[in-house]
This record gives C-alpha cells, sequence and structure tokens, in this order.
C-alpha cells in the first residue's frame, strides 16, 4: 500500500473514530500498517496525527491528494479542482 | 447580559463575559479533572463563551458565569492541569467548557507554562473560532508554541443558519473560517470540526460547508471531524429556550421519557 493510500484509508477510518482511539490502535482494529512517515505520531488520535503530518511540508503535497480524492469519493462535494466534464 | 431573542455581537459578548470571568490575568474554573476523551486528558473547566448554541453540551456556567467557578492564576491551573495529568496517567490535556480563548493573557501564560511541563505532551485548544478570527495577532502568539493544538469547531455552513444556532449576529459567521485560513496560514497545528449533525444542518448547508473549506484548503476538509449533538442536561434546557422540543429531537426513547399514555 502506498503512502498515498494509506491516508486515503485512514481519512475513511477517521469517520469510524477520529478522536478517541490512538492512530496505532486504529490501524490494529483494521489490519493495517501505520505508514512509516507518521510511526513518531501513532500514539495521538488519527484525526491529530494526521493533522500534524500536515504541518510538515515534504508530506503535504501527498496528504493533499489523498484528501482531494477521499473529498471526490466519499463526501460528495464538488471542490474547486474538479473540472467540469464535458457532457 | 443576553436577552432572549436578542442577535447579539459576539465580540461584545466576549468583552462582558471576560469582566466577570478574568481578572488581573486569573480566569475562573470550576473544575480540574481527566477524561477519556482523545484517549484519556487532563482538563480544566472554564466558565463563559461569546456563542450560546442551543446544541451545546456544557453546564450552566456558559449561560451565568458571574455565578459559577472560582479564580485561578495561569500557574495554579497549570499546577492543577499538571496534577491531573499525574493523577490520570494520561499526556495530554486541554480546558474545556467555556470558550478557552477568552482572557488571552490568561491562556498564553498557561500555555507558554505548560510548554515547560514533561508531563504534557498535547495541549488541545477547543475553541469556536471567533477571537481568533477577530484578531490574527491572536493566532501568531500562539503559532510558535510547539505543544499547542487547535481544534476549531464550526457551527453552521451559512450565516442566517449560524445565527439561530448560536444566537451571534450572522454578519459574523465569517470569523471561525477566518480563524481557519490564519491557522494555516501560520502553520498551527489543527483541524476542524463541525455540529453537522443532520437533525441540526441540513445536507445541502453540510454540502456548502465542506466545500467552504476544500476551498480555503482540501485537506482540512477530508480531516473534517463531525460532531453528533448529545442529549446532556444543559442541551436539553437550551433546546427548549430556542423553542425545539428535546423529545421530538432526540426520540422518547434515547432520552428514557416514559409515556404518560
Amino acid at each position: 500500500m502506498t503512502l498515498r493510500h494509506a491516508i486515503r484509508a485512514l481519512f475513511e477510518l477517521c469517520e469510524v473514530e477520529g478522536e478517541d482511539l490512538t492512530l496505532k490502535s486504529l490501524c490494529s482494529a483494521f489490519g493495517i500498517e501505520v505508514p512509516r512517515e507518521l510511526k513518531e505520531l501513532e500514539d495521538l488520535p488519527p484525526r491529530i496525527a494526521l493533522a500534524i503530518a500536515y504541518t510538515n511540508y515534504d508530506l503535504r503535497p501527498l496528504l493533499r491528494e489523498a484528501a482531494f480524492e477521499f473529498l471526490v469519493e466519499k463526501k460528495t462535494c464538488k471542490v474547486p479542482l474538479v473540472e467540469e466534464e464535458s457532457p | 447580559m443576553i436577552r432572549r431573542g436578542d442577535r447579539f455581537d459576539p465580540i461584545d459578548v466576549a468583552k462582558q463575559t471576560e469582566r466577570m470571568v478574568c481578572r488581573n490575568g486569573a480566569r475562573k474554573y470550576t473544575a480540574f479533572y481527566a477524561t477519556g476523551v482523545y484517549g484519556g486528558i487532563a482538563t480544566g473547566y472554564v466558565v463563559g463563551c461569546c456563542l450560546r448554541c442551543f446544541f451545546c453540551w456544557t453546564d450552566f456556567s456558559r449561560d451565568f458565569p458571574e455565578a459559577y467557578g472560582s479564580y485561578y492564576t495561569a500557574e495554579e491551573a497549570c499546577e492543577n492541569i499538571v496534577r491531573a495529568a499525574r493523577k490520570w496517567r494520561v499526556n495530554k490535556a486541554r480546558i474545556s467548557g467555556g470558550e478557552p480563548t477568552l482572557c488571552r493573557k490568561h491562556l498564553l501564560e498557561l500555555l507558554e507554562l505548560l510548554e515547560e511541563r514533561e508531563e504534557v505532551k498535547l495541549f488541545i485548544l477547543e475553541t469556536n473560532g471567533i477571537l481568533f478570527g477577530a484578531d490574527e495577532s491572536y493566532v501568531k502568539d500562539i503559532a510558535g508554541l510547539k505543544r499547542v493544538y487547535v481544534r476549531v469547531s464550526l457551527k453552521a455552513g451559512e450565516p442566517e443558519a449560524f445565527e439561530a444556532r448560536t444566537g451571534a449576529s450572522r454578519e459574523f459567521f465569517e470569523l471561525p473560517f477566518r480563524a481557519v485560513k490564519a491557522l494555516l496560514d501560520h502553520n498551527v497545528r489543527f483541524h476542524v470540526a463541525a455540529m453537522t449533525d443532520p437533525r441540526i444542518m441540513p445536507a445541502e448547508e453540510r454540502r456548502r460547508l465542506i466545500e467552504r473549506l476544500a476551498e480555503i484548503d482540501e485537506f482540512l476538509a477530508a480531516n473534517l471531524e463531525e460532531e453528533v449533538c448529545d442529549p446532556y442536561e444543559g442541551a436539553l434546557v437550551r433546546m427548549q429556550f430556542y423553542g425545539i422540543d428535546p423529545i421530538e429531537f432526540f426520540g422518547r426513547k434515547s432520552l428514557d421519557v416514559t409515556s404518560r399514555d
């Protein structure tokens, strides 16, 4: 699983439980490995871990990409980067 | 301070409330404890807020701050929070109950003190974003603090709904969004929460709120924490005040109300 896919999966898991479990325990419950890049944040709640990772400018583009995919698929909203498909 | 039906200026209410809950750098708290949210967190419970959301879970110290709590200096609050963290073996802390950004001097002193304490690794600042949105320098003040993490809670996705739910005038609807933008610009560690409970926020408004966040930054929208309204005593009473029947809202079963029929 690439980091982008893992982040995308984490956004989904956060819909189930984003605040009260740790990233480590949530990943373990769903059989997902904590991405290496988030390892040092694994004892934090997953939503908080993701938000802290986002302050890292090296990880930011990838997180934004995963966020974009998640929004289009799951949040059923039109985000600014989506271009209208021609009929 | 606020009469029924008034649409108020939340900045003005913040100032009026501060006159009741802040004194020479001290702030009114009612308790220090730890609770299970965030996987365990030490909590200082403050009184007073600048919004009057009908779904708010807090006790009546929000509405009558003059009648509740005792003053604690930043040093005293810090010691009590650290003591609670030690006692319950947790390494996260927060201020909850009222709005923590009231009494700026107190909050900044407290945050500075907590930066020095090994017991607290993360301080979660839960805010409605009104004061951060009104004054970007406040965001700048916390931006350098390495243990601070902010959770901004949005109440509505459109001005009319903001007014109806919070009691604050719709012209202040933008402030929490400005806070979000400022937090992002200053690279503060934070996420956004919103009361998107479908019993409170229609689907179309939720969609607009998420789009609005995505316009600021897609990541914030994807990482949105969607809040659900729970039947706490404070919320039940406030709903009645706002003309909402809590039995109808939550359902008889969830309130454990016995039918007289």
